[in-house]
């Protein structure tokens, strides 16, 4: 019978949750038999608290019929079990640009990223903790780099993006625009946590990386308190981040979509929305798309994925540049 | 999830409600178990943040029962909730009074403020959600809400929709 023995780093993250390895391995049994098992997730990357779930990703050679996480339970504690192949990891880095600059003391990768989901899923095999005991990290220390660039560059394109629709909702009068404003300037902190080495995606856990990322409190003040156009462009000044007026920094795309008419007026099927059809071209700016349409017609077509909003990664380049 | 009594449009049922319980299980549960959590740890501004991002996914949650927004990302859904009123636009404002009155140091009193709004929010986009979300994500819970799943499947199949695309849903969070 072979002896199995588990990773120190492992046992002490699980142990957050009130669980051994030992107790996993009983729940999961033959889900995790010979092969490349890593905890993942917040616990991994060294957050959580006693209400969090455990994440495992166990990497299979054989081709795995798509990513369908599994739950179970172990007691009361939720685990997250989530088969992938082996190569994945590999194929996601190699997806993400080679090229950098440096940012807040980090790197920021310059060009275009692959989509969130795969960035998320980056993020969790870069901080990730082999079950067991003499298991090599995921990724070793120049894919985690590379990778690190990649979710900086991430939180940054996020800030603009939220800080183009902050503009949209100011246009509009609308009385969420501070709300807006200030989740722009959150996601510049973000940008600033994950460029001090805190590279893991969580949203929520913004403040916790902060802390461990010694980040003074009072900047995550500072940017709860941002609730206009010009106090975005202060704050990421202040912080370094060449993003000011965000709105020149992305473009529109109007989707393409059937369209129907009924007496004179024209409608395109968007989902299974119908909405009055928008006479723009196929790519615009956020500024001549209000000029053209209004702020709430805008809102509305984006709402409504009739409009995407993206970051145009050239001008990004030239900016963090 | 269970059926609560009363007559319902069954293709509304089948289409807007079902995505409507499936986005309450999967992207609301864990958000208001998140917020409850950092409480439980002392962590407030967690827990502030967490009430934030839990409430702008109920804009969505409440938005699925009537359609208009795709994709429940941050800035999609705070253009959703400037289009609309009511209590989860409210909700919302209130989330932002309370993180920017909050000082460097989040105190006690203001994440429990935000956790009482939440809660407030979340029971009003519940009790719009024609079928009783059980705690899906609990050993108790997950089986039930596995049948339910079946059974509004059942249901789609019989008034002509495909088959629910939970995997979208799974792979959200």
């Amino acid at each position: 019978m072979t002896t199995v023995t588990f990773a120190a780093e492992a046992r002490a993250a699980v142990g957050k949750v009130g669980l051994t390895p030992e107790q996993i391995v009983e729940v999961l049994g033959s889900c995790l038999d010979g092969e490349a098992v890593y905890l993942v997730g917040s616990l991994a990357a060294g957050l959580g608290n006693a209400g969090s779930d455990i994440d495992l990703h166990v990497f299979v050679t054989e081709r795995a019929a798509g990513v369908v996480p599994m739950l179970f339970f172990a007691d009361r504690v939720r685990l997250d079990l989530v088969h992938h192949e082996a190569g994945r990891p590999a194929a996601v880095l190699a997806a993400t640009p080679r090229d950098w600059v440096p940012l807040l003391g980090g790197r920021c990768a310059l060009g275009r990223l692959p989509g969130m989901t795969d960035l998320k899923r980056l993020s969790r095999w870069a901080t990730a903790l082999p079950l067991h005991a003499g298991v090599p990290p995921l990724l070793d220390q120049a894919q985690v780099a590379r990778a690190a660039a990649a979710v900086v560059r991430a939180a940054v394109e996020v800030s603009v993006r939220t800080a183009a629709f902050a503009t949209i909702l100011a246009a509009a009068g609308a009385e969420h625009a501070p709300l807006a404003w200030s989740r722009a300037a959150d996601l510049a902190v973000e940008a600033a946590v994950r460029a001090a080495g805190e590279i893991f995606i969580g949203d929520k856990w913004l403040p916790a990386k902060a802390r461990r990322a010694g980040l003074p409190p009072a900047l995550l003040a500072r940017a709860r308190q941002v609730s206009s156009a010009a106090g975005y462009d202060r704050f990421v000044t202040s912080l370094g981040l060449p993003v000011s007026d965000p709105a020149a920094l992305v473009s529109l795309h109007l989707a393409p979509a059937p369209e129907y008419t009924f007496a004179g007026r024209t409608y395109q099927l968007h989902g299974d929305r119908l909405l009055p059809a928008l006479e723009l071209p196929p790519t615009l700016r956020p500024a001549a798309a209000l000029d053209a349409v209004g702020a709430r017609r805008l809102g509305a077509a984006i709402t409504a994925n009739a409009i995407s909003v993206a970051v145009e990664p050239a001008e990004l380049d030239r900016r963090l540049q | 999830m269970t059926a609560t009594a009363g007559s319902v449009d069954a293709r509304w049922f089948a289409d807007r409600a079902t995505a409507a319980s499936w986005c309450h299980a999967l992207l609301i549960q864990p958000g208001l178990e998140d917020a409850e959590a950092a409480a439980q740890d002392g962590d407030w501004a967690t827990c502030l943040l967490s009430c934030l991002l839990t409430v702008e996914k109920l804009v969505f949650c409440e938005r699925l029962l009537v359609g208009g927004v795709a994709v429940p990302r941050e800035p999609e859904l705070l253009l959703a909730a400037a289009l609309g009123t009511g209590p989860v636009a409210d909700g919302l404002r209130r989330m932002q009074a309370l993180r920017s009155g909050a000082g460097p140091r989040v105190e006690e009193e203001t994440a429990l403020t935000a956790l009482a709004c939440l809660a407030e929010v979340d029971r009003y986009v519940r009790a719009k959600i024609p079928i009783d979300v059980l705690p899906m994500r609990t050993p108790e819970g997950f089986y039930p809400s596995l049948r339910v799943a079946a059974e509004l499947e059942r249901l789609r199949k019989a008034v002509g929709l495909g088959p629910f695309e939970w995997s979208w849903w799974a792979n959200l969070s």
